[in-house]
């Protein structure tokens, strides 16, 4: 039960906490401004407050008023939701979190279309996708359509990578005719 | 009046120049295709081609938006009616009868009502939004600072009262957003605020990277963890749409014009949207309704009043939008961001400095609406086939554009990093079950608000009653407080029968 109430608190203690050190911080700003006037730690200080507040109502709820113990019809209730709850795949999400991450730091060491290319292909599979063809076809295709619409069409300028990955993505550009 | 209309016309002529009209048809098409995908969400949509408008014109960018938001309300109605698969929130009232009705044999007259029901509301709401507009802008012109400081508090305390679910998650949920908003140096003192020394941040947090990362990224990584399992497709003899008779629609003329009005003024109330419109319409239908009774079984009373309430929810979703620039919803957020991006503050002065553009959009939102059903219409089967798409292929390039969104935003990697953040905290956000779209709009409005905030209180040497004194923004402030009571009232109560 106390493990219970703990899971229920502990995304507001974590906000909470963070929320202290925010406020602390907001109060070692540095500005000048007429006595009397609110200063720029004022609109921050009072979001704060206001969301320590809420955490600590909720905390306080949980903790001394919420009784978790199940009633018979609310154990019914959980064990049928428990039934027709969806199969989660914890190890699928943490490596597609990875892979996100792993993309945001290796694009600008290989560049947009390599690290495109290996992230379509990556996730599909990571996504229990298994048809090859379709997975080889969707990365190819599936990069250089991006690459045509943003980089030549809207100018949006992406990251060509270090060397020797930049060859690649100038020799890909040379075929596309992107200058 | 005549001003209105002869500005109409010109819009109407604006909507037909080559570069609008295609992106009138590709938003149109492209929004019924995002309301019939299950996983991807409209508000999502709407995100996703925020990033292809960057070098566009302005006018043509809000057009192709509008355009996907108008029509993402009508593509779900679709796969709730034949496969009982709602692909928005919106469309699950009509799981109740539009499911029902094809049930008992009929489902190409459900579909042929939500046609009726779409094209209605969403053109007599357009009608009203084109009305009303010049109205509230000019009424908006005489709001000062403490009025404007007022509505952003009420737009905001609307969308977390309205909320489903946990008032004090979403009191976080929005808290949160507004802090971030004010990362960077403040524009009235030029203080440095949680910046830790990255120039990145001194910028500022672009409310674009919170928005895509905790709509897109987040909501692709919850089904990720959910192992992508698409719901199978039954195979349905009838896929095609039959309109209801002359003499079946007269009969209903009234609930038609109810359910649309109710779900323009719905979709005017900051932060109700369209899926409240079309619940709080299945309910007036439920209480009120000549055959509440039946409702349920597959009666078009309940097919009707959902769809004609959500798809007019949008026109009434675009005058806050427009005349005061306070988003009403998920999807005007993003208009919103649009707008910003190509240098242009929604508010009373647009009506002023770009009329011209502003009765494009108008004019675009009428010939949608027309176009949507027309789509609807002829291109039903293959719109539903979208439905075979695997969705681990679906969602890569969810994620792809989400990553481009952010990387173009200011042509900078530390973006990518914040999205890509943001997009965790939105996946954890949903597990712990606090609302994105507070969050989001916190992020939009916060610098609004405290820019207003601030000025009130050093124009008004510091007198925080003046909030309530002066008799526009004292009225949104009364509005705010019964905004903020009521949702806890309606708590208690329950709480206490159940005891």
């Amino acid at each position: 039960m106390a493990l219970e109430k703990l899971k229920k608190i502990g995304p507001y203690l974590i906000i909470l906490l963070v929320s202290l050190y925010f406020y602390y911080l907001a109060g070692h700003f540095r500005f000048s401004t007429k006595p009397g006037n609110l200063g720029p730690d004022f609109w921050p200080k009072l979001l704060l407050g206001l969301t320590m507040a809420a955490c600590l109502y909720e905390i306080i709820k949980t903790a001394f008023f919420l009784n978790v113990a199940p009633t018979k019809e609310a154990a019914e209730e959980q064990s049928a939701k428990a039934q027709s709850k969806k199969k989660t795949y914890p190890a699928l999400l943490i490596i597609g979190i990875a892979m996100t991450v792993a993309y945001a730091y290796f694009v600008t060491v290989l560049g947009f279309i390599i690290c495109t290319f290996f992230y379509f292909a990556f996730f599909m599979i990571v996504g229990r996708y298994r048809k090859v063809w379709a997975i080889m076809a969707n990365s190819v295709v599936g990069t250089l359509v991006l690459v045509v619409i943003f980089m030549k069409i809207a100018y949006v300028s992406l990251p060509l990578g270090q060397e020797p990955f930049s060859g690649v993505t100038f020799f890909v550009l040379r075929v596309l005719g992107i200058k | 009046m005549g001003d209105i209309f002869y500005n109409l016309l010109l819009g109407f002529a604006g909507c037909f120049q080559p570069m609008n009209l295609i992106l009138l048809v590709a938003g149109t098409i492209i929004g019924l295709v995002v309301g019939v995908l299950p996983g991807l969400t409209l508000v999502m949509g709407v995100v996703l081609a925020l990033p292809f408008t960057y070098p566009m014109e302005v006018t043509p960018a809000i057009i192709l938006l509008t355009a996907m938001y108008v029509t993402g309300t009508y593509g779900g109605a679709f796969t709730s009616i034949l496969f009982r698969i709602p692909g928005e929130p919106i469309h699950v009232p009509l799981l109740w009868d539009g499911y029902a009705m094809a049930r008992k044999g009929q489902p190409a007259k459900a579909l042929g009502w939500t046609l009726y029901a779409a094209l209605f509301g969403g053109l007599l709401s357009a009608a009203i939004m084109v009305t009303l507009s010049q109205p509230v802008a000019k009424f908006a012109l005489t709001f000062s600072t403490p009025e404007y400081f007022a509505i952003v508090l009420f737009g905001l305390t609307s969308v977390v009262s309205l909320g489903s679910g946990s008032m004090t998650n979403a009191f976080i949920s929005l808290f949160l957003g507004l802090l971030i908003s004010t990362v960077g140096v403040d524009s009235t003192y030029g203080t440095a605020r949680f910046a830790f020394g990255y120039p990145i941040l001194m910028d500022g947090i672009e409310f674009l990277t919170v928005m895509v990362g905790a709509y897109g990224v987040g909501e692709v990584l919850t089904r990720l963890g959910q192992g992508f399992t698409t719901v199978p497709v039954e195979k349905v003899a009838s896929m095609k749409t039959s309109l209801p008779k002359w003499k079946e629609l007269k009969g209903l003329k009234a609930m038609f014009l109810r359910s649309s009005i109710l779900g323009h003024i719905v979709g005017i109330v900051p932060g109700a949207g369209a899926t409240i419109a079309s619940f709080v319409t299945y309910g007036v239908e439920g209480q009120y309704g000549k055959r509440r009774k039946e409702l349920g079984t597959g009666i078009p009373e309940g097919i009707v009043a959902p769809q004609a309430a959500a798809t007019a929810s949008v026109g009434g979703a675009m005058i806050p939008l427009l005349t005061m620039g306070i988003p009403g919803s998920g999807a005007t957020a993003v208009i919103l961001g649009a707008f910003l991006l190509h240098g242009i503050q929604p508010g009373p002065q647009v009506f002023i400095t770009s009329a011209n553009m502003v009765y494009t959009v108008f004019a675009s939102l009428f010939i949608g609406i027309v176009l949507m059903c027309v789509v609807g219409y002829i291109a039903i089967k293959p719109l539903v086939k979208i439905l075979d798409f695997p969705e681990a292929v679906v969602s890569v390039y969810i994620m792809l554009l989400c990553f481009i969104g952010a990387l173009s935003i200011r042509n900078s990697i530390s973006d990518l990093w914040l999205m890509v953040a943001f997009g965790v905290v939105g996946y954890f956000f949903d597990r712990i079950k606090f609302p994105i779209a507070p969050l989001v709009l916190g992020t939009i409005l916060g610098p609004l608000a405290e820019t207003s905030f601030y000025t009130t209180m050093i124009s008004f040497q510091n007198d925080w009653t003046i909030f309530f004194r002066r008799p526009i923004s004292g009225v949104i402030m009364a509005l705010t407080i019964v905004a903020l009571i009521l949702p806890m009232l309606k708590s208690f109560r329950t709480v206490a029968r159940k005891r």
